[in-house]
């Protein structure tokens, strides 16, 4: 695994130096290697496609523009896309909430009857509203996390974060996922 | 922390529904054609520098240029009227400048009084003529210099001394004699004079007719007269009456002095003759 890491990452130096020589063709093979999961985290984080193409876009963008400071030997592209695509969903929801006169819900909706029979539609936007019902933070360490196999380590340096002040965060938030899909996932 | 508290499997199978669309298929040509656009922009060749530009930079530098002259200008001229004393003539630029502008001021020269009895006599001088220096030095005032009251009366004497020697020398050349009154009035302008000054008048005035004789008569080859009689006779008197008058205020100072002890004063005491 640290074998197959550390050729990744020798792959990422090789392609991030062929990036800063304006190379079209080596930043086309890491936007098909790494868009999705910026695309990913972007989605999961905003709860919307457009939104979260705009933020892929503009992380990507940022790796063009930033190549000829790439320094070798470090997290990897996929590490250093995650955290930036992470810090623009930050980004867009605090403007978010400044910009928006509605109330942001703390809670998982409970306009889907619980009672009623689960199906996969149903069980989907009742998990799509838990996840989205987080605090952001908390909301982006279960996608780092859970999703993106960040391990804890990874996740805490992606937000900025000590590992304990993480941990507790990453606490805060499956709890508050676990109260809000219980009773949908029985 | 993920091994203590793990995700559920509830939670997990949950969580798994939330899955995402694909990106648009345009994707990542979009990108790519993104990317190389910024790029093509920065690679275009500098635009060509506008004339107007160019002419600004000139207008600006002749304005600095005319800013700097000026300031010299009004720098040099600020040193040369001495604003800036004398630390300003030690500056490499400023200083030649203040050189042209304001030259150095000559030395002022310094009268000191030569000696009264010099030990060689001038050659020309006759034994019995007896030229001497002037008693009173009297020195250009220096502009600013504060005098002192005595060089002060020293100036206003000698002019007078010298008025009254134009005036006698004028009458003889005329053939004037003055008449009594016209004693009288110099008598009584010369008693207004305080004694030692009148003294000090006279003596000056002898001087000079005697300067000026001897001068003279050298110039004419002529041996000059020893003695010059001047009003000896009125001054000799108004000097007399002065003393006296002196000496009867001090008695009746005195006088006054002693009253209040009960002694007895003397009026009408005859007043002592010289």
């Amino acid at each position: 695994m640290l074998a197959t890491a550390a050729l990744v990452n020798e792959d990422d130096d090789a392609l991030m130096a062929r990036v800063a020589l304006r190379d079209g063709v080596a930043f086309r093979k890491l936007i098909d290697a790494y868009a999705m999961r910026a695309h990913r985290i972007a989605y999961r984080m905003l709860g919307d496609a457009t939104e979260a193409e705009d933020v892929a876009q503009e992380a990507l963008l940022r790796l063009w523009n930033q190549a000829m400071k790439w320094h070798p030997g470090g997290a990897g592209v996929s590490a250093w896309l995650g955290r930036v695509a992470t810090n623009l969903c930050l980004d867009r929801l605090r403007r978010r909430k400044f910009a928006s006169d509605e109330e942001v819900p703390e809670r998982a909706d409970d306009a889907p009857g619980a009672d009623e029979a689960i199906d996969e539609d149903r069980l989907r936007a009742r998990t799509v509203a838990a996840v989205q019902a987080l605090p952001d933070r908390q909301r982006a360490a279960i996608i780092l996390t859970y999703y993106e196999d960040y391990s804890n380590m990874a996740a805490a340096g992606a937000l900025d974060m000590n590992i304990k002040a993480f941990e507790s965060l990453l606490l805060r938030a499956r709890t508050a996922l676990r109260t809000a899909l219980g009773g949908a996932a029985k | 922390m993920s091994d203590t508290n793990p995700v559920d499997g509830v939670t997990a199978r949950a969580l798994d529904h939330y899955n995402v669309p694909p990106l648009s298929a345009a994707f990542t040509d979009r990108l790519i054609a993104k990317a190389l656009e910024g790029e093509e922009i920065s690679a275009l060749p500098p635009l060509i520098a506008l004339r107007r530009d160019q002419r600004r930079g000139w207008v600006r530098g002749r304005r600095l240029a005319v800013g700097v002259a000026v300031f010299s200008l009004m720098s040099a001229a600020a040193a040369a009227t001495g604003v800036f004393g004398d630390v300003a003539k030690n500056v490499p630029v400023i200083g030649p400048l203040i050189a042209i502008v304001a030259p150095a001021p000559k030395p002022k020269a310094i009268i000191t009084p030569k000696p009264k009895h010099a030990s060689a006599a001038p050659k020309l001088v006759p034994p019995l003529v007896v030229v001497e220096e002037p008693s009173i030095e009297v020195a250009e005032p220096i502009a600013g210099e504060i005098l002192t009251p005595r060089v002060r009366r020293q100036i206003r004497r000698e002019m007078i001394a010298q008025r009254v020697v134009d005036q006698i020398e004028r009458n003889e050349a005329l053939g004037i004699t003055p008449t009594p009154e016209e004693r009288a009035k110099f008598a009584e302008r010369l008693a207004k004079i305080p004694p030692v000054q009148r003294v000090a008048l006279i003596k000056r005035v002898r001087d000079i007719r005697r300067e000026r004789l001897a001068k003279m008569t050298l110039e004419a080859g002529e041996i000059p007269q020893a003695n010059i009689p001047l009003l000896e006779a009125e001054t000799r008197r108004q000097f007399r009456e002065d003393r006296l008058r002196l000496r009867e205020e001090r008695r009746l100072r005195w006088m006054q002095r002693e009253e209040p002890q009960g002694g007895s004063v003397v009026q009408n005491e005859s007043v002592p003759q010289n």
